[in-house]
């Protein structure tokens, strides 16, 4: 039998060919299995470079979700590596990217796993000052303003 | 440059929700736009244990502010680890309850620990959640149950060494719990309940602790859908105990030491997977016809004679395990008493022999030997040996140069 492959557009007319495992993951996607073979399926919103990240990511994840689902620690293990490297090499702006596309084509796991880096960033940093910087931030508070919710919220500044 | 702000407000916000509550609060001085998205947070947790006086007044204080101005429409969760001290008093905890239930909880998990007072901190309007799906209360937490109770919603209830106001509270509980699935309960060894009545016909997973010389009365448990048992009662009163068949079980942890055991081994015959420590031999006339693996602790002096009934009464037995349960300690010597006939399923499915903390001596030697000798489908037989006076070189000789039955098994001595 052979498999079904469809063919993704991106907004920038970049073309991804894939298989029904890949379409699978993502709930927004899944029903064009019934009618779309054989077609181009535009994705208006996806530029080509994240829309070719977000397949990577499906195509890593057929392996392990598609099978059993008792799939041993190990592999467990060894995909949540590749996850971390996938995620941790990008910049920012291309996680922020992400999370918009993961989340139009409703993929939880990369969903989340984006997320959780901007969280982590922010996390990581030591002080208010670093997290404006490090997520590109410009603060609109006058001094006073900004005194007014430091008083406020005083127990999440210890 | 604000490149984070491309992404809408609701997708920050879900980004706050993989942060600890506290950062995603301090995220509101970023800038403006930041200043209410933590309010949209589903999830709350608030966690004082190591704090100073200082730290917990202020986070008492941003707690009664913020809370009744929480935007998000559900709060779906709100954790509270918090100690009964001088600003976190029952009556303030108890508020910080009842606002959380009036904006629908979903999911509420309290402790609070303090020295053994109980904590009156359950606000009445908790006992008719219309949403509450997950219950879970720690140490000392008083349990008054009203005489109007209803949790159309609940699904897992976990209390863990509760207070109950009175004998009853938690049977007329459970009573009003239609849809529970899951039900923990640990007792609290100064508790002053003495009969222990569970009756949940929903439910599909039961955990129930009984401490060390707990005087308990009596013990009724009428589950027909469980899938999921593990009962543990130290106390080794003898007391009755009524549990009705659960022909749905597939998983059971059996651990007493009360005598009165006829009615609960009748319960558990359907069981699939076993792993049981009884005080006494249970009686004749029982069949597990669907238990497939066996794990029998061997601390007790009747281990010998259990583990030859429990073979004959286990006609498709695939795995045993001998073993020591947590905190059951073994100081004896098992004489071995072997059975007259080779019981069944040695001779047909036991197929996985395992032994851990063997030392080798005369009794545990023979019977070692028995199940070598006898299991003739046996594919693996793995021995772990603990440290003791006999030399394990010599334990290896005696065990691998024995007759086995089965020509295929595999032998692992460690």
């Amino acid at each position: 039998m052979t498999k079904e492959m469809f063919t993704l557009k991106s907004s920038d007319g970049f073309l991804f060919v894939v298989d029904e495992a890949v379409v699978h993951q993502s709930v927004t996607l899944s029903p064009m299995v019934q009618d779309c073979a054989g077609r181009e399926y535009p994705i208006n919103n996806v530029t080509g470079k994240i829309l070719n990240l977000v397949v990577e990511y499906c195509k890593n994840h057929v392996v392990v979700d598609g099978g059993d689902s008792s799939s041993s620690s190990s592999s467990g293990d060894a995909l949540k590596k590749w996850d971390d490297e996938f995620i941790t090499q990008m910049d920012l702006s291309t996680v922020y990217d992400l999370i918009m596309a993961a989340n139009y084509l409703i993929i939880k796991g990369l969903f989340d796993l984006a997320c959780q880096r901007v969280a982590d960033e922010i996390a990581a940093c030591k002080d208010h000052e670093e997290i404006r910087a490090t997520l590109g931030i410009v603060s609109d508070y006058t001094a006073e303003e900004e005194a007014e919710v430091l008083k406020e919220n005083e127990w999440a500044f210890d | 440059m604000d490149k984070v702000s491309r992404l809408p407000d609701e997708l920050l916000v879900k980004v706050l929700t993989f942060l600890p509550t506290k950062e995603a609060v301090s995220t509101s001085i970023l800038s403006k736009r930041w200043e209410h998205l933590w309010m949209w947070l589903p999830k709350l947790e608030y966690d004082d244990q190591h704090y100073s006086e200082s730290e917990r007044k202020r986070l008492r204080c941003f707690i009664v502010r913020s809370l009744p101005l929480h935007k998000a429409h559900v709060i779906e969760s709100l954790r509270l680890k918090l100690s009964n001290s001088h600003y976190f008093k029952p009556q303030v905890i108890k508020w910080i309850v009842a606002t959380a239930v009036s904006r629908n909880v979903l999911e509420l998990d309290i402790s609070c620990s303090s020295y053994p007072e109980k904590l009156n901190i359950l606000p009445s309007n908790l006992y008719t959640s219309k949403s509450l799906v997950i219950l879970k209360l720690g140490d000392w937490i008083l349990l008054d149950v009203p005489p109007m109770v209803s949790l159309p919603s609940l699904k897992t209830l976990q209390l863990q060494e509760v207070a109950y106001s009175s004998e009853g509270s938690l049977q007329r509980l459970l009573f009003n719990c239609p849809v529970l699935e899951e039900l923990k309960v640990d007792i609290w060894k100064y508790d002053n309940t003495r009969k222990f009545t569970i009756i949940v016909p929903s439910l599909l997973s039961l955990s129930l602790f009984i401490p060390f010389d707990y005087g308990i009365d009596g013990l009724v448990i009428k589950t027909p859908s469980l899938k999921y048992f593990k009962l543990r009662v130290h106390s080794s009163s003898s007391h009755y105990c009524l549990v009705e068949h659960m022909p749905n079980l597939i998983e059971a942890y059996i651990d007493v030491e009360f005598p009165n055991i006829k009615s609960l081994i009748e319960s558990i015959t359907s069981v699939k997977r076993l792993e049981i420590c009884l005080e006494v031999l249970y009686e004749e006339g029982i069949v597990f016809s669907q238990l497939e693996h066996l794990k029998l602790c061997r601390c007790k002096d009747c281990t010998s004679n259990l583990l030859v009934r429990l073979l004959k009464d286990s006609p498709n037995l695939r795995v045993l395990d001998l073993y020591e349960m947590i905190d059951h300690y073994y100081c004896g010597i098992i004489p071995w008493n072997p059975p007259s006939t080779v019981p069944a399923c040695m001779l047909s499915s036991l197929q996985i022999f395992n032994w851990s903390a063997y030392s080798g001596v005369p009794g545990e030697r023979d019977l070692a030997i028995y199940m070598l000798k006898n299991a003739s489908h046996l594919k693996t037989a793995t021995i772990w040996s603990d440290e003791c006076d006999i030399p394990e070189l010599e334990m290896l000789k005696e065990l691998a140069f024995s007759s086995r039955a089965s020509t295929t098994c595999e032998f692992m001595f460690d």
